[in-house]
């Protein structure tokens, strides 16, 4: 047991949150020994600041928050790489939407019951890039709502919008991708089955 | 996309259809919006098609990140508290 109550809280709220944490620095770092590094010093620095957490409030957002710091912080070089200044939810749409057509036409509607979807899944969002793949993480995979994604994040919850539509877009890019790349789907040039098109 | 009239979903195309898709699978948009979008889909087989396969993919996102404990992690993290004064 615990042997102060501040232990005990931080035991209760903090470490209990241990598994989303792993789960997401993995996402982050993508390497299971940095993402082990990257939760440790999270954990060290959430302890050294317990005293500043406020009783209520969402542990998990706050591990999350400061997880997702001392990774920018750590790979501040390449931090800048991906250009997001054409974050546009209409755009990203309607690009979607030529794209959409050609795609339900050559099959993709069966692809999920035809490929080994966990991997692909998992391979498809490691590609995406990081600053949209922490969005997917915060809101598809942890549950949170856009307006907790967006406190993480530090961005505005327009921002975490088009940053989801375009992660999601990319994710069901790639498994289209992977799918054509696996023969299980035909691309929109395949020719039909015994003639024209 | 423009409000109802008479109560009755206004008609959309298939392009706002798509510009709305995430919108309304995260169930964010006004009702009349969403009953607009909706009525679309109940009426346009190639984007039900699209709303179902997106759906999926959504639904199949958290289960295909299971969750991450390890008891060796759990450990070094203790041991590392402990250095801060953290007693289990």
């Amino acid at each position: 047991m615990p042997d102060s109550p501040r232990n005990a809280a931080f035991d209760a709220q903090v470490l209990a949150a241990l598994p989303h944490v792993v789960r997401f620095a993995r996402s982050l770092a993508h390497d299971d020994a940095l993402a082990d590094d990257l939760v440790q010093e999270t954990y060290l620095r959430a302890y050294r600041s317990w005293d500043t957490f406020k009783p209520g409030h969402d542990a998990r957002r706050w591990l999350f928050t400061i997880c997702r710091n001392v990774y920018l912080r750590q790979r501040e070089r390449d931090a800048r790489v991906v250009d997001t200044s054409g974050e546009d939810a209409e755009l990203e749409s309607l690009a979607a939407s030529v794209e959409h057509g050609a795609a339900t036409r050559s099959g993709l509607g069966e692809l999920l019951d035809r490929i080994d979807v966990a991997p692909a899944i998992r391979a498809a969002l490691a590609a995406v890039p990081e600053v949209y793949r922490t969005a997917v993480m915060l809101v598809d995979v942890e549950g949170e709502s856009y307006e907790t994604a967006a406190e993480v994040l530090g961005v505005p919850v327009g921002t975490v919008r088009s940053r989801l539509f375009r992660a999601r877009r990319l994710l069901q890019q790639s498994l289209y991708t992977h799918a054509v790349d696996a023969g299980i789907v035909r691309t929109p040039h395949s020719p039909e089955p015994g003639g024209a098109r | 996309m423009t409000d109802s009239d008479a109560g009755q979903p206004a008609f959309i195309a298939c392009r706002s259809a798509a510009s709305a898709l995430y919108d309304f699978l995260d169930g964010r948009l006004p009702g009349a919006t969403a009953a607009s979008v909706q009525q679309h889909i109940d009426t346009c087989a190639e984007c039900a098609s699209h709303y179902a396969f997106a759906r999926q993919v959504l639904d199949l996102i958290p289960v295909s990140m299971p969750l991450e404990s390890s008891a060796a992690l759990r450990e070094r993290i203790v041991q590392s508290l402990q250095a801060e004064g953290y007693r289990e």
